[in-house]
């Protein structure tokens, strides 16, 4: 009797538990690389050195470099923060301690440099990253 | 032939805001042997042994279509899987939408 109430038990639970369907988010691929952040702000650095150097009448190349930069500097915000969220392990946490607030404030740097055309906040940024670029080096050794 | 009804457990963040991780939800299995899959259909299918959940976008005339996530800036869905087969749709998610 025992094995029959077994089999007739597993059989309902096999009917009524629910399989699992994914609604996946990311592809785990596992490549990461803190290029991609250091050529955006160094990019954002160029542009803001080209823009204070324009004539004060070109306004098309002001129109175009000031587009450029807020876009490098949307996508170092952005290159950063998928080593911060996908990259970054609590084991490098415990390692740098202060990661979580230096990327957070690289980040808001990058906002910065979206609003501003100011060169201390663009080297401040390319300073910045590179610290970062310099963590995430150290935890790939 | 299936049950009328499966149910299932949805994991991960692809659906939101309609579906939420961990929701279970209760999947139509007949609802494509008399009708073709339709556009804005959420429904589950397989692919390589894992069922998946996905809106349904396009529905071309080769029996295939296209399926992608609601939060379409964090999916895993037809821009990466390719499109789908209907005969890999497992059936219709019975979901109330707003």
């Amino acid at each position: 009797m025992k094995p029959l109430i077994n089999t007739l038990s597993s059989l309902i639970i096999r009917r009524f538990s629910p399989e699992i369907a994914y609604a996946h988010c990311d592809i785990p691929c596992g490549i990461y690389s803190d290029h991609p952040s250091q050529i955006a702000a160094d990019t954002v650095v160029k542009m803001v050195e080209k823009i204070q150097a324009l004539p004060k009448d070109d306004i098309h190349s002001l129109i175009r470099m000031t587009m450029v930069k807020e876009q490098h500097a949307e996508l170092c915000k952005r290159e950063l923060l998928i080593l911060w969220t996908d990259y970054f392990k609590p084991e490098h946490l415990s390692k740098y301690p202060n990661l979580h607030d230096k990327i957070w404030k690289t980040a808001k740097l990058c906002s910065k440099n979206k609003q501003e055309i100011n060169m201390d906040a663009a080297r401040e940024l390319q300073e910045a990253v590179h610290e970062i670029g310099h963590i995430f080096a150290e935890t790939k050794k | 032939m299936s049950w009328p009804i499966k149910l299932i457990k949805i994991k991960g963040h692809s659906m939101q805001p309609t579906i939420q991780d961990g929701r279970l939800i209760l999947v139509n299995q007949w609802a494509y042997i008399f009708k073709k899959p339709r556009i804005r259909d959420i429904a589950v299918f397989r692919k390589d042994n894992k069922l998946f959940c996905k809106r349904i976008t396009a529905v071309h005339t080769d029996g295939y279509c296209t399926m992608l996530g609601d939060n379409e800036s964090d999916s895993l869905d037809s821009r990466e899987l390719g499109k789908i087969r209907f005969d890999s749709i497992l059936g219709k998610a019975c979901v109330k939408e707003r």
